[in-house]
């Protein structure tokens, strides 16, 4: 049995704005073992980005854990107190953000913000920092690191910045990686060295990483196993192949065929899922995907189903695996390659 | 950095050309002139007054010799003040009012940017309130009544604070209020809206992801972008500060430089006017170049030079 590193139990995070609750994660449920890659994947407002802010503490006013444990190294992270918070951010979990362009400081170096992290966290002197700030960019692959440490963030390219976000996230060592949409504002060969940086990271490491993406390509590379969110909720959770092979959630189904593939030729259209994401303010009774679900039964409106178990891992919220359901013949988007 | 700052120097001096020229046709053209007075006096003494300060030579000639005095140093004799020179007049003035400008200008740094500092950290709370209350105030009462009222309540009623000259550092309390109201509010204000803006920065974000207390967030990642534009006001209102304000050394009694600046406009005083108004361009423009300097050291982006 491997150990679990984090364990998110129920976590239900709202944000009270002037116009009402506004319930971004509504029940989640999930848990990351040492050394795994977890990919969480949903579209915008599926509630995946609030999902990892809640696990660091980060929520800014007016949103907060309403409800839920996260248990990290076997302690709840919830109930922690602001101060032991910090000496948990940065040195046991560390993060990284979508746009590098804007998430590096304008007016330091890249070596003060990555050895700021360390004195932090670490008791080693200004110069053992600055020596590890110089390790931490050759490891990340920036060319002639003792250089570039005293280079400013906007000398370096939007692909060097990430590089050098993923070296501050991980100059403490941290257990924990969670990479919030680390690709998506790069370009796609940028992407593609980023992914396999990461991959290449979690060997090299051995931390454990959540990837927070919509791009189901990205986490095909990366991760073993995927939860699909949707509507603050999760609608299906499985290893990797049983998510892209055999998919259970029409939702799951409906995000593959919006993929698109060179391999079926340029006669296949895309299918776009139809509809937009439900209002989080008043959250649907039933099931969140309903609307837009092409088999929707009446229950599904009515109420939230649970969860069903196909096999061991892997799970989807879905009536239609209700032993009373009707048998669709289910468009699943799987397209193997013959051959 | 050198190259650069020579040539700042260079635009500095056509600038004031610049300023210098438009203000002295401008003058020109504004009908009247010095010795025009509601007592008419006799023809043959204004042609002799005329005669005395070359105002009867053609107009480029009067303007050709005034800047050969600006570059010499030399801003001429005061028409109206007679036996003084404009130079005269900045040297006796300038002291006071830059002594008072110096400390209008303390006291907005030193008030202005922590009050906007506090508005925005603790926004929509009380303190926020209280400062937008005395910020909007600030801006909304104007100089003078400021003054008066400080006068009124401080030296007439409760005779605890002088109300003219400038002797002691009591001297000092009424008339700084006065003269740094309007910019410290609005450097409040300023700062207020600046760091909100910075504390919704990603960056902020990642600050706060390393573990980092909230103060060295504050203080380390966003007081330093959050300052820029700060910064900016700052450079021009040091000058304007310094240089004199007409309303409040005219109610404290301050013989400043900002009496003589406006007096000269209504009374003709071609030399002081030209005089007073060129030392407050060359002050403005040096300032906002002590500005632009200090912009590299903030920000690493702005580069100064080629």
């Amino acid at each position: 049995m491997t150990e679990k590193i984090l364990e998110v139990k129920n976590m239900k995070t709202s944000f009270y704005t002037h116009v009402g609750e506004v319930q971004a994660v509504r029940g989640v449920s999930f848990h990351l073992d040492k050394g795994e890659a977890l990919g969480i994947v949903g579209e915008s407002g599926s509630g995946k980005s609030v999902t990892s802010m809640s696990v660091m503490r980060l929520l800014q006013y007016p949103g907060t854990i309403k409800e839920g444990e996260v248990f990290f190294k076997g302690e709840d992270l919830v109930k922690k107190s602001k101060a032991e918070m910090m000496s948990v951010r940065g040195n046991q979990i560390a993060m990284i953000f979508q746009d590098p362009m804007t998430s590096l400081n304008p007016v330091y170096t890249i070596g003060n913000q990555i050895m700021e992290a360390v004195i932090r966290h670490q008791k080693v002197s200004k110069a053992e920092a600055r020596e590890r700030a110089i390790d931490m960019l050759k490891l990340v692959g920036i060319p002639s690191p003792e250089t570039r440490v005293d280079n400013y963030p906007h000398e370096f390219s939007g692909g060097m910045r990430q590089r050098a976000m993923i070296a501050i996230a991980l100059s403490c060592q941290p257990d924990l990686l969670i990479a919030d949409e680390p690709t998506t504002a790069l370009d796609v060969t940028i992407q593609a060295q980023i992914l396999e940086l990461l991959k290449d990271l979690k060997k090299k490491v051995n931390t454990s990483i959540i990837l927070i993406t919509h791009d189901l390509g990205v986490v095909a590379d990366v991760c073993s196993r995927i939860i699909v969110m949707y509507g603050g909720l999760i609608m299906e959770e499985g290893r990797a192949e049983d998510i892209f092979y055999e998919p259970l959630h029409p939702y799951t189904m409906g995000l593959l065929k919006s993929i698109p593939r060179l391999d079926l030729g340029h006669k296949q259209r895309l299918v776009p899922i139809p509809g937009s994401p439900p209002d989080l303010i008043k959250p649907p009774k039933g099931c969140p995907f309903a609307a837009r679900c092409p088999y929707a039964m009446k229950i599904c409106l009515e109420h939230q189903p649970g969860y069903y178990e196909r096999k061991p891992g892997h799970k989807a919220a879905c009536w239609l695996y209700h032993q009373d359901a009707p048998t669709w013949e289910l468009d699943t988007g799987v397209r193997r390659v013959k051959g | 950095m050198g190259k650069y700052i020579i040539r700042r120097l260079i635009s500095m001096i056509i600038t004031l050309v610049f300023v210098a020229s438009i203000t002295f046709f401008l003058m020109h053209a504004v009908p009247g002139g010095p010795f025009q007075s509601e007592k008419a006096l006799p023809e043959a003494v204004i042609q002799a007054l005329n005669e005395k300060y070359h105002l009867d030579d053609p107009l480029w000639k009067q303007y050709l010799d005034y800047m050969k005095g600006v570059f010499t140093f030399q801003l001429g004799p005061s028409f109206k003040r007679v036996g003084t020179t404009v130079n005269d007049l900045i040297i006796a003035g300038f002291p006071y009012s830059a002594k008072l400008g110096f400390f209008a200008t303390l006291a907005i740094v030193a008030l202005g940017i922590p009050a906007g500092i506090i508005s925005a950290l603790k926004s929509n709370k009380w303190q926020d309130y209280l400062v937008t209350i005395l910020a909007t105030v600030g801006v909304a009462v104007p100089s003078f009544v400021i003054g008066a009222l400080f006068i009124y309540v401080f030296s007439s009623k409760l005779g605890w604070l002088p109300s003219f000259g400038l002797t002691s550092w009591k001297h000092y309390i009424g008339p700084v209020i006065a003269l740094s109201g309007f910019s410290l509010a609005f450097v409040a204000r300023l700062t207020r809206s600046s760091v909100l803006e910075v504390m919704q920065q990603d960056y902020i974000r990642t600050a706060r992801a390393k573990g980092l207390p909230e103060i060295v967030v504050i203080v380390k990642h966003a007081l330093k972008n959050a300052l820029i534009p700060v910064v900016t006001y700052l450079g021009p209102m040091i000058a304007a500060m310094m240089t004199g304000s007409f309303i409040v050394e005219k109610i404290f009694a301050i013989p400043g430089m900002g009496k003589y600046f406006v007096e000269s406009v209504s009374s003709r005083d071609y030399t002081v006017l030209m005089g007073t108004t060129i030392f407050y361009a060359a002050f403005s423009i040096t300032m906002i170049f002590v500005v632009d300097i200090a912009y590299g050291f903030i920000d690493p982006r702005i580069k100064l030079g080629d």
